[in-house]
């Protein structure tokens, strides 16, 4: 038995981060993997559609359901264990645990409650002289894992560390028929361009769609494919249209102590200018690379009073017009390493004085809590509009280009939005050519002019070589996009997968592939 | 001028929590400069000319060194450490004595000396003022802002129901009663420049203290006994969505609780 409950219309599983609201009957909390499966095989047995929801910080709608039930993992939820193999140490997760629970876990450096995946595991990582992490930061740490994984997450330090695939060891998934599959990377490879893979007490095998994912930039866009593809890479930003993700292995990696830096600059294009010298500066070697424009810091600056999250944000100076913030790894040549800071911020009418540094953890908090308040304080405006306006949500880019058509991309961006007369901040993970643009609605009117601008945008970034969809996945708002990168084939490609694992298509209805015909 | 900035290493008493017999838990817990004597050297270096010098101390164990390397990196000028083994256990009177006679060896020649209210673990508040009387010098309490005014100082004053600006003659004490969370944070160049700068050690010794004089032998605080009090909080949700009906029922069930 599992609990099961009706939903009500202004119920919280009918929305996430991107405030688009849905319909769904009953929510159900499974408080284990026996309970995930029965609850899948009933609802599989009456055809009644499934949406898999967590922590609902995703901001693409992804587990926003518009038909049938929600399943919400979040009784899910904790550390299991410890292990050690070849490439290093991993952690044992249930699908509903937070990034932040993870790390907080292993900076406690307590591992007496969990279970020793591989003998002598914990107590060998609590031996170890430095501290581990989860190194994925998708800046929302409330987030969920299994959400991680469901949509390839990355943030700022895929800079350094790449994005969610790269971490996931092992994974349990609850298949749309309710039976599942626990596998480890290079257990189940696809043979050219057929995959196949035994689960309970059937076998799949089917042919895997023909294009190729684009991994040469940031990329969350829809499933990966390519050829003699590992089975997790099929799972891992699948959105959850093939499968529920019911238990994880996911790697971790030695912390370093870090300084946090902000550096001001007079204007944008300063700071701009600045980035590519800063990427391309071996001594400076930054973990991750993220951009505030002048706009941004004007958000900031007034909400600064209003939003608790500002309460600790150190006074951004008045003479600030634009800022970068970038992590470096503590080292005994700082001295010098700093020196070629200073360098480049001279050249762009910046200097070590405009700047902060901090190498605590309340310090580098405090960094950390000013970045994250632009897109909150978005959200917060986005959330403030909906009485008025039910039909609208956040427009925000999250498109990736290669290095050669960074500076063309962030032109077309104003060009385009100035034209349109829209209002707009842009932030983000620049040194991944990846920056947000944030529309700032003030009507419906804006709305419907931000989504087509917002289309332009996709097209350019798919045609420099770029992704429409670089971090936070394509759900229910971004689909549109799928034919853009991988055409009406690829998407009937992807939908046969679907047919095959899923037959009666009853799981994450409407994510990647939009609405069933 | 001189300033010299008393500062004291805290933990962070906003990550604290208590376990189930109502004592703290302190492991775990990072260790920040008390935000008191942050707000209170903001104040100093904000004021501060050019040939000024700004001197921190701080008495603790020796990882209190942490907290003066953060005043260095804010961009004080020197720093010194009083650590003694022996200094253990000083109650309040026990460690103003150490200050003063900190003070009165080492910077006897301050313009001023500067103090949080209080810091945020102990929350006794007693220190900057025994400090002065020991000193024999005036103080001026829950200070907010403090101008240069030839070669002495304008203080202006917040008792709450009064605010007074009171002229602050040199080798005063003035301590702060303000904390600023936004205050701001060290730049690249204080960092730098922070790295070349040595944190002096002081021990017993050398502040000519005897050790009936200094930590709990010298304290003239005696506790007799110590009992945690566990109280039960009534806690009750309502959900009212009117503003003004959410007023008036606080205001009735404030009424009611007098």
């Amino acid at each position: 038995m599992f609990y099961r409950q009706r939903i009500r219309s202004d119920s919280k599983y009918l929305t996430d981060e991107s405030k688009m609201t849905g319909k769904g009957e009953h929510v159900i909390i499974p408080l284990n993997e026996g309970e995930l499966r029965e609850a899948v095989r009933i609802n599989n047995s009456k055809g009644n559609p499934i949406t898999v929801s967590a922590m609902r910080t995703g901001v693409c709608g992804g587990c926003v359901p518009l038909e049938g039930d929600v399943i919400s993992l979040e009784r899910m939820s904790g550390v299991l264990g410890i292990g050690r193999d070849e490439r290093g140490y991993f952690a044992r997760v249930l699908p509903c645990t937070t990034i932040e629970e993870i790390n907080t876990v292993l900076r406690g450096r307590d591992f007496s409650k969990l279970a020793d995946v591989t003998e002598g595991a914990r107590e060998s990582l609590a031996g170890e002289p430095v501290p581990y992490f989860y190194p994925v930061d998708p800046t929302e740490m409330g987030g969920s894992i299994g959400g991680n994984i469901a949509c390839n997450a990355s943030g700022p330090r895929t800079y350094r560390y790449g994005p969610t695939r790269d971490w996931i060891r092992r994974l349990m998934v609850v298949l749309p028929e309710g039976q599942y599959v626990d596998f480890k990377r290079g257990d189940f490879k696809a043979e050219g361009r057929r995959m196949s893979f035994p689960a309970g007490r059937s076998y799949y095998s089917f042919d895997i769609p023909t294009y190729d994912f684009n991994t040469s930039v940031k990329n969350a866009a829809g499933p990966m494919f390519h050829e003699d593809m590992d089975l997790i890479d099929m799972f891992v930003g699948s959105e959850g249209i093939f499968g529920i993700i019911a238990e994880a292995d996911v790697y971790l990696a030695p912390w370093h102590p870090l300084m946090s830096n902000i550096l001001f600059f007079p204007s944008d294009s300063d700071a701009l200018a600045a980035v590519k010298e800063i990427r391309s500066d071996e001594a400076i070697d930054p973990e991750f690379l993220e951009y505030m424009d002048g706009r941004s810091l004007e958000l900031l600056r007034g909400v600064m009073g209003s939003d608790p999250a500002m309460v600790r944000v150190p006074r951004i100076p008045d003479r600030a017009g634009a800022a970068l913030f970038f992590d470096m790894m503590m080292t005994d040549d700082m001295v010098d390493r700093y020196s070629h800071v200073a360098a480049i911020a001279e050249r762009h009418g910046s200097s070590l004085e405009d700047s902060w540094c901090g190498h605590t953890e309340g310090d580098r908090a405090r960094m950390r809590d000013m970045r994250h308040s632009i897109p909150r304080s978005i959200f917060e405006y986005v959330a403030s509009l909906k009485q008025g306006m039910p039909g609208i949500h956040k427009m925000g880019t999250d498109m990736s280009v290669p290095d050669s058509a960074a500076d063309e991309m962030m032109a077309y961006y104003s060009e385009q939005l100035d034209a349109a007369g829209l209002e707009y901040v842009v932030f983000g993970h620049i040194g991944n050519n990846h920056p947000h643009v944030e529309i700032i609605l003030k009507s419906m009117d804006d709305f419907e002019k931000a989504k087509e601008v917002y289309g332009r945008f996709a097209r350019k970034a798919v045609e420099l070589g770029g992704s429409p969809s670089a971090e936070h996945g394509i759900g229910k708002i971004k689909i549109d996009y799928m034919e853009l990168l991988y055409g009406r084939e690829g998407v009937e490609q992807i939908r046969k997968v679907k047919d095959i694992l899923d037959p009666k298509g009853i799981l994450c209805r409407g994510n990647i592939l939009g609405a069933v015909q | 001028m001189r300033f010299a900035v008393a500062v004291k290493q805290v933990p962070d008493t906003m990550e604290m929590s208590v376990d189930e017999n109502g004592s703290l838990v302190r492991t775990g817990v990072p260790a920040i400069l008390n935000p008191y004597d942050e707000q209170a050297l903001a104040e100093v270096l904000r004021i501060r000319e050019s040939g000024d010098e700004v001197v921190v101390f701080t008495m603790g164990p020796p990882q209190a060194a942490e907290a003066l390397r953060r005043c260095l990196e804010l961009g004080a000028d020197s720093a010194y450490l009083i650590t003694d083994r022996a200094f253990a256990g000083a109650d309040v009177y026990a460690t103003a004595r150490a200050l003063a006679a900190f003070i009165t060896g080492n910077i006897p020649d301050a313009s001023l000396y500067v103090f949080g209210r209080q810091a945020i673990d102990g929350d006794t508040g007693q220190v900057p003022y025994e400090v002065a009387a020991l000193l024999d010098v005036q103080q001026f309490a829950y200070t907010e802002s403090l101008e240069r005014d030839g070669d002495s100082f304008l203080a202006v004053q917040d008792y709450g129901h009064v605010r007074r600006t009171a002229r602050v003659p040199k080798g005063s004490v003035v301590s702060f009663g303000t904390v600023d969370p936004n205050c701001p944070l060290p730049s690249i160049r204080g960092y730098l420049e922070s790295l070349g700068r040595p944190i002096k050690e002081v021990d017993r010794v050398a502040l000519g203290l005897g050790v009936y004089s200094v930590g709990l032998k010298g304290s003239l605080t005696r506790i007799v006994s110590t009992e945690s009090v566990m109280s039960t909080r009534r806690n009750r949700r309502v959900e009212i969505s009117n503003p003004a009906t959410a007023a008036d029922f606080i205001m009735t069930e404030l009424e009611g609780s007098r």
